[in-house]
C-alpha cells in the first residue's frame, strides 16, 4: 500500500494490491483505517514518492524508444496520468508487420519487464488513451483501424475523455455515461454546463481538432571514440586508450547520476589494402555487469581482462567504448581508495563480473532444480550475471520454494557423468546386478538398491525408460547405475561422492 | 607413559604448535567445528581454519568424500553467517561439468548461495579457484582437482590467507606424495554400508532401513601444527546428508562367532 498525508496530519492510501482491494481498502482512504481492515495480515506500507514515480516513468519511456522515436508522457496541468505513456507510431507499423503485430510485441516485451500494461492503437491520442483506459479486464491490447474512431468510442464512458471529476460527476447526474449519448447532445450547449474543456477534449479525441504531444528527447549516448593518426597493435597503447575512453564515459554517466549495466568496446581494423572498399568487422568486447557499477577502474579493469585474450589481426585504427544500458545508482559511488582497486558493490559481485568476463556467462552460474524426472534434465543454469533482479550481498533474498521443489535428492549421486558410460553388468536371477566391468576395471557388487523406475512420457523426444540401481562395491563405493528397457543395456550413471 | 613424560611431551607439542603459528601470523585463526569432537581433536586447533587450504584424498571413486566435504562446507559457511552476521558464498569449481545439484540439495545445501563454476580447461580453472578464495565475499571454495602442481597449490594458500575462504579441494590418493600447502590433509576411505558390510544377504532388500548409512574411515595424514595420524570412523547418511560419529556397534556375526 502506498500512502500519502491527506490533509489533517493523517495519511491516506493511494494504491493497494489486490489482496489489499479484497480486504476492503480503497483509494482514499485514511491509512489508519485501511490497516485495521487488514487486521493481522502482514502488510508492506511505504509512502508514496512522487517525484521517484515519475523519474521511473521517464526511464520507461527512454526505454520505450525502442518502439518508436516518438514518446512521451500523457500530462496536462492540473492533472497527471502517472501510468501512461504515448508513442506516435506512424510509419513504425512497418517494422512490425502491422498495427496489431506492434501491439503484440510490444506488450510482449512490457511483460517481459514485470510490467501489467494495456494499449490501444488508434487516430487521436484522445481516443487512444480512452480505448486503453477502459478495455475490458481480458484484453491487453486493441487496434482500431483509421477512420472507425468515432464507432470505437461510442461504447466507452465520459471519463474516457480526460475530464475533470466534477464535469464526470454533472454528466453521471444528467444520465450521460457514454460518449455516443454525449455525442448526440447539442453541442452549442456543452460549453455553457461544462465549461469549454470537455468540447475541447471530445473534438480531440475525435480527431476533429488537432493534438499533439511533446515527446521526449533520447538521451545522447553514452559512448567514448578514439582515432588514431598512425594505426597499432600495441597492446600497452590499446590498454591506455580504453581506460582513457572509460574514464570519459564514467564521467557522463556521474553526470547523469547512473552506472553501467553493461559495456561495449569497439576495435575498428585498419583495412589490409588501401584500395579495400569494405572495412572488416571491428572487434567487439562485451562486458555484463552484475550490479550497476561507475568505478573506472573495475570497469577497466573487466574490459583488460578480455584484452588480455584479444586476437587483432590488422593495427587498430580506432577504438570506442559505449554504455548500452545504464541506470540509476542506489547510492553515490565514491572511490574512497583510488588505484587500491575499488571493490565496487559487494566482493561477491565483483568475484562474479571478473569470473564471467573471463570464463563466459555459460560458465558462472546459478543452478536451479526443475520437477522433471529425466536425471539430466532435472537442473537449469542460469548464468549469474543474468540474475540482476537481486543484489550480489543478498544471495540469501531469494528464499528458496522448498514447498513445491520436487521429491529431489532421494538417492542421487552427488558425481554424475555428462554422458552415461556403457557398462558390463552381470545379473543375478532376481534381476539384481552382482558384477559390473567399467571402464576395465571389474567391480564386485555386495550391495544393491532398485528398481527405481525412472521414465519419460512417450510425447518427449528422446523419451528414456530406465531402472536405476545404487550399487556398492566390494571396497565400500556406490555408483549409480542403470539398466535401459529399451535394449536391455546397462549404464553407470554417477558415483555417490 | 609415565605422567612427568606425558606433561613433557604435552608440553613439547604445545611450544611446537605456538611456533609453527607464529611464524605464521600474529592473529589466532578462526577455527570452525565439525560438530563431532573426535574429528575435531585431531584437527590443528580443534577445527577448519578460516583462510586455509584443507585437502581431502579419496581412493576410488564413489567414497563418500565429496559428501563429506560438502558437509563441512555447510558447517563452515553457517558459522561464517553466524560470525559475520551476513551470509557468504559457497563457490563450486566444477572443471568436467560433474557435479549434480539435486544431491547437494540433499546435503543440505543451498542453491542460492551456491556459484557454480565451469571452466572449460585447468588454467581457467587455475584461475577462477585463486579469484575466489580470494574474494572476501566467499566463505568456502569446493574443488575436484585431479592434478594440480605444488605452484599452483602455493598460489592457493596464500589466496585462501588473502581472502579468508576455505578451501576444500577433493584430489585422488596419487596425491598423497606431494608436498602440501594445506592446513590439513585427510585420507578419506570407504567402509561400506553401516549393517553388516559382510556379505550379500544383509544388503539386497531395498526395503533394509540402514541401506541409506556408509561408513568412511578419515585418517588425517598431515596437520599443520601437530604430528598428524589419528583417524575416525564417520557414518553418513545419504538421505540426508547428515555426518556423525559412526557408532561402535557390535557386529552379531562376529559376536556369535566368538560366543560358541
Amino acid at each position: 500500500m502506498l500512502h500519502e498525508p491527506a490533509g489533517q496530519g493523517r495519511a491516506g492510501v493511494i494504491a493497494c494490491s489486490r489482496r489489499a482491494a479484497e480486504t476492503g481498502v480503497r483509494r482514499g482512504m485514511p491509512l489508519a483505517e485501511a490497516l485495521s481492515l487488514l487486521g493481522s495480515e502482514p502488510a508492506r506500507v511505504e509512502p508514496y514518492d512522487a517525484t521517484a514515480d515519475r523519474a521511473a516513468l521517464v526511464r520507461l519511456a527512454e526505454w520505450c524508444h525502442r518502439f518508436s522515436p516518438r514518446v512521451g508522457l500523457a500530462e496536462e496541468t492540473g492533472q497527471t496520468f502517472g501510468d501512461s505513456l504515448l508513442f506516435d507510431i506512424t510509419g513504425c507499423e512497418r517494422l512490425y508487420h502491422g498495427e496489431q503485430a506492434l501491439a503484440d510485441g510490444v506488450a510482449r516485451q512490457f511483460r517481459e519487464r514485470g510490467l501489467v500494461v494495456r494499449l490501444a492503437i488508434a487516430d487521436t491520442i484522445g481516443a487512444a488513451w480512452g480505448l486503453a483506459r477502459y478495455l475490458g479486464q481480458d484484453r491487453e491490447s486493441v487496434v482500431i483501424p483509421a477512420g472507425q474512431t468515432e464507432p470505437a468510442l461510442a461504447g466507452l464512458p465520459v471519463a474516457a475523455l480526460r475530464l475533470p471529476p466534477r464535469s464526470i460527476e454533472r454528466l453521471r447526474q444528467l444520465g450521460i455515461a457514454s460518449i455516443g449519448q454525449l455525442e448526440k447532445l447539442p453541442r452549442s450547449s456543452l460549453p455553457a454546463r461544462f465549461g469549454n474543456g470537455l468540447l475541447g477534449r471530445l473534438d480531440q479525441a475525435l480527431g476533429r481538432v488537432p493534438e499533439l504531444f511533446v515527446p521526449l528527447r533520447p538521451l545522447e549516448p553514452l559512448r567514448a571514440d578514439w582515432t588514431f593518426e598512425h594505426p597499432t597493435q600495441r597492446s600497452e597503447i590499446l590498454t591506455m586508450v580504453v581506460e582513457t575512453l572509460v574514464e570519459r564515459v564514467v564521467r557522463q554517466l556521474e553526470q547523469r547520476q547512473q552506472g553501467a549495466d553493461a559495456l561495449r568496446c569497439w576495435f575498428y581494423l585498419e583495412p589490409q589494402e588501401l584500395r579495400e572498399a569494405s572495412r572488416r568487422e571491428p572487434v567487439l568486447i562485451e562486458v555484463g555487469l552484475f550490479h550497476t557499477n561507475a568505478s573506472a577502474a573495475h570497469l577497466g579493469e573487466l574490459i583488460r581482462m578480455q584484452m588480455e585474450h584479444l586476437r587483432l589481426p590488422q593495427a587498430v585504427s580506432a577504438v570506442r567504448v559505449e554504455v548500452p544500458a545504464a541506470s540509476p545508482l542506489e547510492e553515490p559511488q565514491a572511490e574512497l581508495f583510488p588505484g587500491a582497486g575499488a571493490a565496487g558493490p559487494t566482493p561477491l559481485s565483483v568475484l562474479v563480473e571478473r569470473l564471467t568476463s573471463r570464463l563466459g556467462r555459460a560458465s558462472v552460474v546459478q543452478p536451479e532444480l526443475i520437477p522433471d524426472p529425466q536425471p539430466e534434465c532435472a537442473v537449469r543454469y542460469e548464468p549469474m550475471v543474468a540474475r540482476r533482479k537481486v543484489p550480489a550481498g543478498d544471495l540469501a533474498v531469494l528464499e528458496p520454494e522448498t514447498e513445491e521443489s520436487p521429491a529431489v535428492g532421494r538417492w542421487r549421486p552427488l558425481r554424475m557423468a555428462p554422458q552415461p558410460l556403457a557398462v558390463e553388468v552381470t545379473v543375478a536371477p532376481d534381476g539384481q546386478p552382482i558384477r559390473c566391468l567399467c571402464r576395465g576395471h571389474e567391480h564386485r557388487l555386495v550391495g544393491s538398491w532398485g528398481p527405481e523406475r525412472i521414465e519419460t512420457g512417450w510425447w518427449r523426444e528422446g523419451a528414456v525408460r530406465r531402472d536405476y540401481y545404487r550399487v556398492e562395491t566390494a571396497s565400500g563405493c556406490r555408483f549409480w547405475l542403470f539398466h535401459r528397457l529399451s535394449d536391455g543395456k546397462w549404464f553407470l550413471h554417477g558415483w555417490f561422492e | 607413559m609415565t605422567e612427568p613424560r606425558q606433561e613433557l611431551i604435552q608440553n613439547l607439542a604445545e611450544q611446537l604448535r605456538r611456533l609453527e603459528q607464529t611464524r605464521r601470523g600474529p592473529a589466532e585463526r578462526q577455527r570452525t567445528s565439525l560438530g563431532v569432537p573426535a574429528l575435531d581433536q585431531l584437527l590443528p586447533g580443534q577445527g577448519i581454519g578460516r583462510g586455509t587450504l584443507v585437502e581431502w584424498l579419496s581412493r576410488g571413486e564413489g567414497s563418500g568424500a565429496g559428501t563429506l566435504t560438502l558437509w563441512a562446507a555447510r558447517r563452515i559457511c553457517q558459522a561464517e553467517a553466524e560470525r559475520e552476521k551476513e551470509p557468504g558464498g559457497l563457490v563450486v569449481i566444477d572443471p568436467r561439468g560433474e557435479f549434480y545439484p539435486p544431491a547437494a540439495v540433499a546435503c543440505g545445501i543451498d542453491l542460492t548461495r551456491l556459484i557454480l563454476v565451469q571452466p572449460a580447461n585447468r588454467s581457467d580453472r587455475d584461475w577462477a579457484l585463486d579469484q575466489s578464495l580470494r574474494s572476501a565475499g566467499v566463505s568456502a571454495v569446493w574443488c575436484w582437482l585431479a592434478d594440480a602442481d605444488s605452484r599452483a597449490l602455493r598460489r592457493w594458500q596464500l589466496a585462501a590467507e588473502t581472502g579468508g575462504a576455505v578451501g576444500l579441494l577433493l584430489r585422488p590418493i596419487s596425491a598423497r606424495n606431494e608436498p602440501s600447502f594445506a592446513d590439513v590433509r585427510l585420507l578419506v576411505e570407504a567402509l561400506g554400508s553401516s549393517q553388516g558390510a559382510n556379505g550379500r544377504e544383509d544388503l539386497s532388500s531395498s526395503t533394509t532401513p540402514f541401506s541409506s548409512l556408509r561408513r568412511v574411515r578419515v585418517e588425517v595424514l598431515r596437520a599443520r601444527g601437530t604430528s598428524g595420524g589419528g583417524s575416525v570412523t564417520l557414518e553418513i547418511d545419504d538421505e540426508t546428508g547428515d555426518v556423525r560419529l559412526a557408532a561402535e556397534l557390535a557386529d552379531p556375526t562376529r559376536q556369535r562367532r566368538t560366543g560358541s
